[in-house]
């Protein structure tokens, strides 16, 4: 037995208020993707490139899926990393940075002012920098060996090519001259690809593959993985990292990029979704609970993400990318968002304001902050939305997107109903 | 570690590697209402507990971790000898 007792120090994480307000705009960002779609109807989603198919990935890329990982890489850091974020405070600045990064952003794609573009690049680049700048700190100095630690690490390094590519393209989107190599027919097409799949696979799916190795073990009391398996994960991963990065450098066709992202996808929709279904099924302790429905979703997805992908590679239909995009966004990693927060948001809770008063006074569970039935109903709105959006990709008329936009509206407002219930429970128990 | 002897006045363990996060540390803390110095509590968990730590701080309380081959943790927490 290794004793690590002379290393053992209260591991301090961020201020509750840290990773809950990056938590909570998570919810406005699906109302604000709702109405969009539900006031637009057709207009604008007729393929990806659409002013309002782009606002409204945007909102989900950005809106949910960046906020909800920046919250939890500032809870995760000092827990798994061993290592504190310098300057924590600073975090609310990133939010309130990016949040008007991100207004900006999808006010310029929606069709608004071009002008929009500059201000989101000079927001998103101070909130982006002011988070990469003490995180990368913070990872450096981490002693911390394990698969998570380094799948955080190529993750942080995913998220700052992916805002390298996506600053380029709004730079370019803002008026300002275009560089040499996007100058070509396809160096356009490139950079939209490889920015997208940069996101998809070295940030979204690295950080979402490195949290599970960690949460899916400890939260459903299931087997760890493999000895090997994180690190062929992360090996595709940085693989793909690595090649898309450099895409965005040489002149190369779009079908080359999608190769490019091959290693990365593999790993991320069928090699990690084949062991978290394994361990999720061995799981010790087999009782309902709600946010496993999220996970099963979720790891169901990631497989029809590939195959998506692939048939959007392959076949020039202006549907397949949005099919693609929307199982993506909301089928997996959307879903898998959604399916932590009510796992996280209560535990979080619980550990920062009942636990110091356990033993002197009772305190309600975790169960009794989010009871299974508001995560239940979460679930049957998301998948029901899920549904939805494809049906309205099928469909292209006007009432089909209409119904998607209220069903993103009211995923909104089920997870806000979560988490909000959770916080106010919290609150009124220890008043 | 001479001063750590009262590592061994720590019996039985409490086995909380089969309950769901945060069940184990609520176990922890309501099992440390009250403890001496002269009173050990032991407990195997499936992992090192780190969120535990600054609660136990925060109690005044001293405590060990053991990291075990098989992945579990062993800790052991008394009350703080005055």
């Amino acid at each position: 037995m290794t004793f690590s007792m002379a290393s053992v120090r209260p591991e301090q994480g961020p201020p509750l208020s840290v990773p809950l307000a990056f938590f909570f705009t998570a919810p406005f960002a699906l109302i604000a993707a709702g109405v969009l779609i539900a006031v637009r109807g057709s207009e604008g989603l007729a393929s990806m490139w659409g002013n309002t198919a782009l606002a409204a990935a945007h909102l989900g890329a950005v809106g949910l899926l960046l906020f909800v990982m920046i919250g939890a890489l500032y809870q995760m850091l000092p827990t798994v990393g061993g290592a504190a974020v310098p300057g924590i405070r600073l975090a609310h600045g990133v939010h309130a940075l990016l949040l008007a990064g991100a207004a900006a952003l999808i006010v310029g794609q929606s069709g608004g002012p071009v002008g929009a573009f500059t201000w989101a690049v000079a927001a998103l680049l101070a909130g982006l920098l002011l988070f990469l700048t003490p995180t990368g700190v913070a990872l450096a100095r981490s002693r911390a060996e394990g698969p998570t630690v380094w799948g955080l690490r190529v993750a942080v390094l995913g998220l700052t090519a992916v805002v390298f590519a996506g600053l380029r393209l709004a730079w370019i989107r803002s008026g300002a001259p275009t560089p040499g190599v996007l100058a070509s027919p396809t160096g356009w097409l490139t950079l939209r690809i490889a920015h997208a799949h940069l996101g998809f696979l070295a940030w979204i799916g690295g950080l979402l593959t490195a949290v599970s190795w960690q949460v899916v073990p400890m939260f459903f009391l299931a087997p760890a993985p493999p000895r090997a398996l994180p690190w062929v994960t992360l090996g595709g991963v940085a693989a793909s990292l690595v090649g898309l990065f450099t895409a965005l450098f040489v002149d190369v066709e779009p079908s080359t990029v999608v190769w490019l992202a091959l290693p990365g996808a593999l790993a991320v929709w069928l090699a990690h979704p084949a062991w978290t279904l394994t361990a999720l099924r061995k799981r010790a302790r087999r009782r309902k609970d709600a946010t496993l429905w999220f996970w099963w979703l979720a790891m169901g997805v990631a497989p029809l993400c590939l195959a998506a992908g692939a048939a959007s590679a392959a076949f020039d239909s202006p549907k397949l990318p949005l099919v693609y995009g929307t199982l993506v966004l909301f089928g997996w990693a959307g879903a898998l968002v959604h399916g932590m927060l009510t796992r996280v948001v209560p535990f979080l809770v619980w550990l920062h304001w009942c636990a110091p008063h356990v033993g002197s006074r009772p305190m309600p569970s975790v169960r009794e902050l989010l009871p299974q039935r508001p995560i239940a109903v979460g679930f049957t709105v998301h998948a029901s939305t899920l549904v939805a959006a494809l049906a309205a990709i099928a469909l292209d008329s006007s009432l089909a997107w209409r119904g998607l936009g209220v069903g993103l509206a009211a995923t909104g407002c089920v997870l806000l109903w979560e988490v909000g219930t959770v916080v106010a429970r919290g609150r009124a128990a220890t008043r | 570690m001479p001063e750590d002897d009262w590592l061994a006045r720590a019996l039985p363990v409490e086995d909380l590697t089969g309950l769901e996060p945060p069940e184990p540390m609520l176990r922890i803390l309501l099992a440390c209402a009250g403890l001496t110095a002269e009173v050990v509590y032991c407990a195997r968990l499936p992992h090192a507990p780190r969120p535990l730590y600054p609660q136990l701080e925060a109690r005044g309380l001293e405590w060990r971790v053991g990291l075990c081959p098989d992945g579990t943790a062993l800790l052991w927490i008394r009350g703080r000898a005055r």
